[in-house]
């Protein structure tokens, strides 16, 4: 089955990216070392479901495999990477009418923006999940990348393709709104603790 | 750069200090209460960072190498079947071809033609069983008519016909059904000024590959009668068989 590898398509690992400085020239099976951790991490805080994360992961390889070698900044793998996921992520909420493009956008309507300096709370994964969810995409998607440490804000930017003032003060917005629902939930699962009675 | 401003930036750079510009450092240095701020929010983020990470599927990694070859393997699989099926056909259709080099052209044109026609590469353009209405047709598309034919040729019950050109002029082909379930075809051609015409009134008989052939001109008339039925069924239309 190795002549397999000389019909259709030829993977990135035979075929350097073409670049404007010299170093290393990283393999297909680098890329996804480097990437596939993250992108499946954003994928699923996105579409919340396992199994589609993965193809969301998967498409975004083969899209890379089949048109990778077009990008002309190796620097710009990452961001590649993540706006196609993004992208492809955005295709099927489309599809499944779970997105909408939020048409107010309160910075850029001279709303006052609110601070949270209050005490931090405590957060674990399956919170933070459930946190997430409640949170609008346009805020969630930032957000998440913002966390994951794979981006700089301007990276996030040009992901998402929205102005970095935007993602800026999505991110502020995001990040407030998240520890308004953590503390909720926080307060919620307080409330829901049944003492134990003194015999 | 004003302190909302600076305090949007700090906020995006919390986890990659490194990509806050320099102004928005010095302003943490030059403000206790924003130092305080961007403090309690980056530990904040730190901790939501740390939860962040969810656990990956098992054989992610592998499966994604894996489907990267996948479509190779896809496209290797129908390779050879479509380029043999490919070979196929022009191996078959050379054998079936039964235009040669010897013919003269206006013959190997109408073979050509005749040959669309059979084997269902080139569609005629009316369908009737009735000769006088085949002949209507043909004269308003403006190709030529029979203006008389040999033996028998003319009471085979007639199928379509189909306006060509050939040696640049209007022709015509009328199919006919020389045996059940087998067709002839007869080739009408204006043959002013077309050399290597077949003799007046004279039919040469000829077999190229499955196909057995008559031509005759008559007057300003030319024809050529091609069918894939034995030799013997066309020469009978003559009679002489």
């Amino acid at each position: 089955m190795e002549l397999a590898l000389h019909f259709g398509i030829e993977l990135p690992a035979t075929r350097p990216i073409p670049r404007r400085v010299t170093d290393s020239v990283p393999s297909f099976e680098q890329i996804v070392d480097a990437h596939y951790q993250g992108l499946f991490r954003f994928a699923m805080s996105m579409c919340r479901r396992e199994a589609t994360a993965q193809d969301l992961v998967q498409q975004t390889f083969l899209q890379w495999a089949k048109k990778g070698h077009t990008l002309r900044e190796a620097s710009k793998v990452k961001t590649w990477l993540f706006t196609t996921i993004y992208r492809e992520w955005l295709g099927i909420a489309r599809r499944e009418k779970k997105y909408e493009e939020v048409e107010f956008e309160p910075d850029q309507h001279g709303a006052t923006q609110h601070h949270d300096d209050g005490e931090n709370p405590r957060v674990d994964s399956a919170t933070l999940q459930t946190a997430l969810e409640e949170l609008e995409p346009n805020y969630r998607a930032p957000l998440v990348l913002f966390y994951l440490k794979e981006l700089s804000y301007r990276d996030i930017a040009e992901t998402l393709g929205v102005p970095i003032g935007t993602v800026m003060s999505r991110l502020s917005r995001a990040k407030d709104s998240l520890r308004t629902i953590l503390r909720r939930l926080e307060d919620s699962a307080a409330s829901n603790i049944i003492p134990l009675s003194a015999s | 750069m004003n302190r909302e401003e600076a305090r949007l930036e700090l906020d995006a750079t919390t986890l990659r200090p490194q990509d806050a510009s320099p102004e928005a450092r010095a302003m943490v240095e030059s403000d206790p209460e924003l130092g305080a701020w961007l403090k309690q929010r980056t530990a904040f983020d730190e901790q939501v960072a740390e939860a962040f990470a969810a656990s990956i599927p098992t054989g992610l990694r592998e499966s994604i190498l894996q489907n990267a070859r996948q479509p190779a393997k896809r496209s290797f699989r129908w390779v050879l079947p479509m380029l043999a099926a490919a070979a196929a056909v022009v191996v078959g259709w050379t054998m079936l071809w039964p235009v040669t080099n010897s013919m003269p052209a206006w013959q190997a044109e109408s073979l050509a033609a005749v040959t669309k026609v059979e084997y269902g590469m080139s569609k005629v353009d009316h369908v009737s069983r009735d000769f006088e209405a085949i002949k209507k047709m043909l004269v308003a598309d403006q190709s030529p008519t029979p203006v008389r034919l040999p033996g028998t040729v003319g009471t085979m019950p007639v199928l379509a016909c189909k306006r060509i050109q050939v040696a640049g002029r209007a022709a015509s082909i009328i199919c006919f059904e020389i045996e059940p379930g087998k067709e002839a075809h007869l080739v009408v051609v204006d043959n002013t000024g077309i050399p290597n015409l077949p003799p007046q009134l004279q039919p040469q008989f000829k077999t190229s590959k499955n196909w057995n052939m008559a031509s005759w001109s008559d007057g300003s008339q030319t024809f050529l009668l091609a069918t894939r039925a034995d030799e013997a069924a066309l020469k009978k239309l003559f009679g002489l068989a």
